[in-house]
């Protein structure tokens, strides 16, 4: 990190998204990632934006969490290269993104295991295995 | 597959036939790594392309949980071979960024001479695909011959000819010493004379231009709107190079963003080739004003609890790090948006009303490096 | 263009003629890790820590053995040897090693230990911690 940068982290509610999304693209703010942690449970989401010239070097992350299972509508609207990143999260984090244009019904990667890289909880009895 | 991007079909007009479907790659002479295309073609047209990729996905970032943080830079460098210092560069630095330590002067400035001698090499190889893109194999053959010398620098340097080894965390490992440093950069001189006349034949050869110039035309703002980076986006006359934030020693060094307005191919491969001339004059200047010093920091313990974001300016454009840490040796998370997953919907855009035969050059013209993509 | 042809026609070819002429190494060159196995300890770390898992130690009866096409030579074991008895050459395994099974992992075998007193309470040295 540097000086000439300025980077901030907000935390938004899940369903702000679209017009905190659409605020940033009427600034002409630029997408710059979308990011997945697994977390057990659920998984936190980070849409970061980017900025330059005038406005200064600058990167604003929107953050929040979703549990298992909960809906979070995609950006493709506003910004179609995103469907990328939330095909790729979709994929291996299980985050039920809906209606992505561009869609690769899980087969970004193909591979053998569904949802890779989500947390799962590990049961307390399954590593034992058996009476002792 | 459901939809494509945008949603972009050709009309069946008078045309009897609808649109055809050819398969493009994974297997493919001129990419250098598996990627693949459904292309949409009325008669020799592409009215849409629909990208797949996937082909060699190896779960890299899910290995951060078991490898303890010190360690995983060996691995992290090799996520790609081309970009393989700035991928371990990156997650030391924001790995460094959790930490809260700051690198001693002259490890900034060492890993500022193996950026740049890597971009130097990267434009290089890209420039030999590029001609073999559209056939021109000696000039592939003589841009990698020139391409030998640099990696000759790099191994006397580092100690390994593309896997450079010399970034970790705290510092880097290598000192070579300033007699090294000025013998090298010594004989590189005949690498710039060999770039100044290939860049006369990429650049001013007609048979060249036939091939390159109006082929896949990008305008400054859907390059923008795309989220291009790099090359790609400055070609297009958007001004926007990662490092202008001045991480390492790009703070202290003077250079201008490579700017080009033209938006095809052979603005791209113009911008390329400015670049590795502006990356000697940078070379140069990294080797006159070096400091002296302790090349790395010692780490010890467990790091603390934090994240952090690093934007690095690889040969392909702006790539995004971003660490978590939980308090073990193990980090939490690890992130790499590389520059390519990027330029994809680009590239997509840039092949829309192309001929059948530039595919392969619209493609090169990203440089595309799926291995990092898909780490 | 006649220049070029000329020139071309008058050298030889550009390229090496591998394997009789070899490029000698640098001297920073990554290459073989090479072991000084009289100060080994068997401590573990290096093949704990090997992002390759090249290096095999075991603690009884001491052994160390590396396999020389499955190491990256990146350097680890070397910085976390704690009695450094770990070191690099500058050259790499060439391909001929390959066919050669046995060449191509380099290991070393400490000689069997004797029982240090006829009661058999104290252990050897060097097997006490564990």
């Amino acid at each position: 990190m540097s000086d000439k940068e300025v980077q901030e982290i907000i935390e938004i509610e899940p369903s702000k998204l679209l017009s905190e999304v659409d605020q940033l693209r009427s600034a002409a703010w630029r997408l710059v990632q979308i990011l997945c942690i697994g977390q057990q449970g659920g998984a936190e989401l980070s849409y970061s934006f980017g900025t330059d010239g005038e406005r200064g070097l600058r990167m604003r992350s929107l953050r929040f969490t979703v549990s298992e299972g909960t809906n979070v509508p995609s950006i493709t609207a506003l910004y179609p290269a995103a469907f990328l990143y939330e095909n790729e999260i979709r994929d291996l984090f299980g985050v039920a993104i809906e209606r992505i244009a561009g869609d690769w019904m899980g087969k970004v990667y193909d591979v053998a295991k569904d949802t890779p890289f989500k947390k799962v909880t590990v049961s307390p009895m399954s590593s034992e295995g058996g009476i002792k | 597959m459901s939809g494509e991007n945008q949603g972009a079909h050709a009309p069946v007009e008078e045309n009897i036939r609808g649109p055809s479907v050819i398969p493009f790659g994974p297997q493919h002479p001129v990419l250098p790594e598996p990627l693949h295309f459904d292309l949409i073609l009325q008669d020799e047209k592409i009215v849409g392309a629909v990208p797949q990729i996937g082909y060699i996905h190896r779960g890299l970032e899910l290995l951060v949980e078991k490898r303890d943080f010190t360690d995983y830079v060996h691995v992290a460098e090799r996520i790609c071979g081309i970009c393989s210092f700035m991928h371990g560069m990156g997650y030391c630095e924001a790995v460094e960024g959790v930490l809260g330590v700051e690198i001693p002067d002259r490890a900034k400035w060492l890993r500022t001479f193996w950026c740049e001698l890597e971009r130097v090499h990267s434009h290089l190889l890209w420039l030999g695909l590029a001609a073999d893109a559209f056939g021109f194999e000696s000039l592939f053959n003589a841009a990698w011959r020139t391409r030998e010398l640099v990696l000759d620098v790099a191994e006397e340097t580092s100690g390994g000819r593309v896997i450079f080894g010399s970034a970790i965390v705290g510092g880097v490992s290598r000192d070579p010493s300033k007699e090294t440093l000025e013998r090298c950069m010594k004989a590189l001189k005949s690498v710039r004379g060999d770039v100044a006349r290939l860049s006369h034949v990429m650049l001013e050869d007609p048979t060249v231009q036939h091939r390159l110039v109006g082929v896949g035309t990008l305008s400054k703002e859907r390059a923008y709107e795309l989220g291009a980076v790099g090359p790609m986006l400055r070609a297009s006359g958007y001004d926007y190079d990662a490092r202008k934030r001045g991480y390492a020693a790009y703070g202290e060094v003077e250079f201008k963003s490579v700017v080009e307005t033209a938006g095809d191919s052979m603005a791209r491969a113009a911008v390329r080739i400015r670049e590795i001339e502006q990356s000697f004059a940078i070379l140069d200047q990294v080797v006159a004003k070096i400091p002296e010093g302790p090349v790395s920091i010692p780490i010890k313990g467990m790091p603390p609890v934090g994240e952090c974001f690093a934007r690095l300016e690889q040969p392909r454009g702006e790539v995004v790090y971003y660490v978590r840490s939980n308090g073990t040796r193990n980090l939490e998370r690890f992130r790499v948006r590389t520059p390519t997953f990027a330029n994809i919907p680009a590239m997509v855009e840039a092949m829309r009303g192309a001929s059948l035969a530039d595919v392969p050059t619209i493609t090169l013209t990203i440089d595309p490096c799926i291995s990092c993509t898909e780490r | 263009m006649a220049r070029i042809v000329f020139r071309n026609l008058l050298s030889g070819p550009a390229t090496r003629r591998y394997p009789y002429v070899v490029r000698p190494a640098f001297e920073g060159s990554r290459g073989r890790i090479t072991i000084d196995y009289p100060s080994c300890i068997h401590c573990g770390a290096c093949a704990r820590r090997c992002p390759a898992g090249a290096i095999k130690v075991t603690r009884e009866p001491g052994s160390w053995s590396i396999d020389a096409f499955s190491c990256v030579t990146c350097g680890l074991c070397i910085r976390v040897c704690p009695k450094k008895c770990l070191g690099m050459g500058n050259e790499r395994p060439t391909a001929v090693l390959a066919l050669d099974k046995a060449g191509r992992v380099e290991s070393h075998v400490s000689p069997p230990k004797e029982i240090a007193s006829a009661s058999g309470a104290s252990s050897p040295k060097g097997d006490a911690d564990a």
